[in-house]
């Protein structure tokens, strides 16, 4: 029987080729769509290197300052009443935003008011990545540094080439260590060698080289950095005074994704205790814990309280369309197929075949197609992130092929491809015998 | 072996019922070759529909092989077809997609407990009495009408069903080719001891058959 649907379907497919070829296009350019978003939504957001632990972290970047006023409302409502106007009022009393400021932490800031959370089992600061030119040979060079302190190194795991991180006491003893990406050491030592214990000179000081990672896309700007040093190099990054707005930001990580909802909890609650240096100014403080994936999307979405839903709908609704046009078409194009095999449907009921086995072959069909068009999807999807990743279309951001993406893809499209043949195959199975065989005889 | 009492069919619309068949009383013995005449619209197609278990009778029984048929649900109805009926039809109705022996072979894969090799030999052997085993891997568009009759035969007789039902089965063929159609159905119904209840126009074609039955108006005259 197999045998039989396989040629048949093969037959069915052959014979109308234009209607083939729109099922196929639609089935593999959404396959493609589908993968090449989620190619792209793993890399910026997937749980993988430097983002290893992404579920238990939770990225504190930016402070608000706000200067909250009371808002009062009237609302006058008239109504006639005998021939008389009657007038009532109704007052609400809300707030209103007078002044803001936003900006980065200052050192002393974070270790001083969000140092010992309890549900923090690490936090780590660092700065805001200032550039340095080199000279270098006569050669330009332009090195991104973020320098932070050890924990960094536990919270993102960067992919070591060689080396290891600056340890806790490099940091503590201000010992010059430094670790850079693989592209810095290409670019100011001009081969692949290895650059352990080499010197870099930065900002007129001299580094030793101990550790060589993968470069992170510019994309990933929590640990994107050429160079990588210890606080202690940055001049004055922890000085005391009462400015709470500086260069810095924090990551903390939680032992389980349950502790982090606390931690934004205790951040959130700490915001109120925190005293306002300037109350004439400001009288309220701000701090917005985010995920990883509510960072991206407030970066979207311009840091509107909503923007991950905002993120999940724009994501969610791309792909619901892309997945919904083809399933419309293959449902048309299943109509039209099956609605000239009337005749065939007759001839098989008429010889003993069973509504349930004429679904099964018209499933059949379908599921061939979508296999084949899952194929050609595969092909294309293969060959259009390599061209992104050629081309740079999205900067430096690398799209990997995801095998479980695609997998998930085609199930998907298998699931609305066997729904797009069911609804068509189901009324023309139940067809009745005689009618069908009234139909477009061969 | 087909016997059909009080049978009625009323074909209903929502604003008109239409009688096409009533007060059939009609006995098929096994073995036997009859052909149903009568103009056309008078319901012999309709008679034949109901034999073949492809349409319900409004009011009446009918049994065949003794089995009270007319109260089977579809799915034992599709299993009873399977086994015991075959089908020819006026316009062919092969599948062109398909080869000959795929054509054939086809109500052979709805029966359970053949295998495909059982199932290759008994529509090779099909074709083979039909007498076209050389276009055995033709597409029916490559026939002639005659030929795709013949597939038709043996699409009709691959199952070895005890009873054969052919709807005008020379209607569209001219007649020598229709001589030739009769000649198989005159065969399988003399040697293989198939019944045949067979529809026709043609009075040269009934007159070969064992009885003649006419139906006029939906009743049946003689």
């Amino acid at each position: 029987m197999l045998k039989n649907y396989l040629i048949l379907t093969w037959k069915v497919l052959s014979r109308k080729r234009f209607f083939t070829f729109i099922s196929l296009f639609g089935i593999s350019f959404t396959l493609m769509v589908l993968v090449t978003i989620t190619a792209f939504l793993d890399s910026e957001l997937g749980t993988h290197p430097p983002l290893s632990q992404k579920d238990r972290i939770t990225f504190l970047t930016r402070l608000e300052m706000d200067r909250i006023v009371p808002d009062t409302t009237y609302i006058v409502d008239s109504t006639k009443v005998n021939g008389m106007m009657r007038y009532d009022s109704t007052m609400q009393i809300g707030e209103n935003r007078a002044s803001m400021s936003r900006s980065s932490f200052a050192y002393i800031f974070l270790d001083r008011y969000l140092r010992d959370l309890p549900s923090a089992e690490l936090m780590s600061i660092y700065n805001s990545r200032p550039s340095f030119d080199l000279f270098l040979n006569g050669k330009k060079l332009v090195f991104n540094v973020l320098y932070s302190d050890a924990n960094f190194w536990r919270i993102f795991d960067l992919q070591f080439i060689e080396g290891e991180p600056f340890t806790a006491s490099a940091v503590q003893n201000r010992i010059p260590d430094i670790v850079i990406t693989r592209a810095a050491r290409l670019a100011y030592f001009g081969s692949e060698e290895s650059a352990l214990g080499k010197e870099i000179e930065l900002n007129r000081e001299k580094f030793r080289v101990v550790g060589v990672v993968e470069p992170l896309s510019k994309s990933k700007r929590y640990a994107a950095a050429d160079a990588y040093l210890p606080l202690p190099f940055l001049r004055d990054f922890s000085v005391q005074n009462d400015d709470y707005f500086g260069g810095f930001e924090s990551v903390f990580l939680s032992a389980s994704e349950g502790d982090r909802a606390l931690l934004k909890e205790e951040i959130l609650h700490k915001a109120t205790t925190i005293p306002i240096p300037n109350p004439e100014e400001y009288n309220t403080i701000v701090l917005e814990p985010l995920s990883l994936e509510e960072g991206y999307a407030s970066g979207i979405f311009r840091e509107d309280k909503n923007s991950l839903l905002y993120l999940y709908l724009v994501f969610g609704g791309l792909m619901g369309l892309f997945v919904l046009l083809p399933t419309l078409n293959l449902i048309n194009v299943n109509i039209t197929r099956i609605l000239e095999r009337s005749s065939e449907i007759g001839v098989r009921k008429a010889f003993g075949a069973r509504t349930g086995d004429l679904l099964l072959q018209f499933v059949f069909e379908n599921v061939v197609l979508t296999l084949i068009g899952g194929l050609i999807g595969f092909l294309l999807a293969v060959w259009l992130i390599h061209t992104i990743n050629e081309t740079q279309v999205f900067g430096d951001i690398t799209l990997d092929f995801s095998t479980s993406a695609f997998l998930y893809g085609v199930g998907i499209t298998l699931f609305f491809g066997i729904l797009s043949g069911l609804l068509p195959a189901w009324r023309m199975s139940s067809l009745h015998v005689i009618q069908a065989l009234k139909q477009n005889p061969s | 072996m087909i016997h059909l009492s009080d049978v009625k069919k009323v074909y209903r619309t929502e604003t008109v019922d239409t009688m096409a068949l009533h007060d059939i009383n009609l006995k098929v013995a096994e073995g036997e070759f009859v052909s149903v005449m009568g103009p056309s619209g008078c319901g012999k197609s309709t008679l034949l529909n109901l034999i073949g278990l492809l349409d319900a009778p409004s009011q009446g029984n009918i049994s065949i092989s003794g089995q009270a048929v007319s109260s089977y649900d579809t799915g034992k109805l599709a299993r009873f077809r399977n086994e015991n009926l075959g089908f020819i039809f006026q316009s062919f109705h092969l599948i062109n997609d398909l080869k000959v022996i795929d054509n054939v072979e086809l109500p052979l894969i709805y029966r359970k407990g053949l295998g495909a090799v059982q199932r290759r030999k008994l529509a090779e052997t099909a074709i083979e009495q039909v007498g076209l085993s050389h276009r055995i891997s033709h597409f029916p568009t490559q026939l002639s009408g005659g030929q795709k009759q013949r597939v038709a035969i043996a699409r009709a007789i691959v199952g070895k069903p005890r009873i054969i039902l052919a709807d005008e089965p020379t209607g569209n063929l001219d007649s020598v080719m229709g001589q030739e159609i009769m000649d198989i159905l005159l065969r399988l119904n003399r040697e293989e001891g198939a019944t045949i209840v067979m529809v026709t126009h043609e009075e040269g074609i009934a007159r070969q058959t064992h009885r003649l039955i006419r139906i006029f108006d939906g009743s049946q005259v003689a």
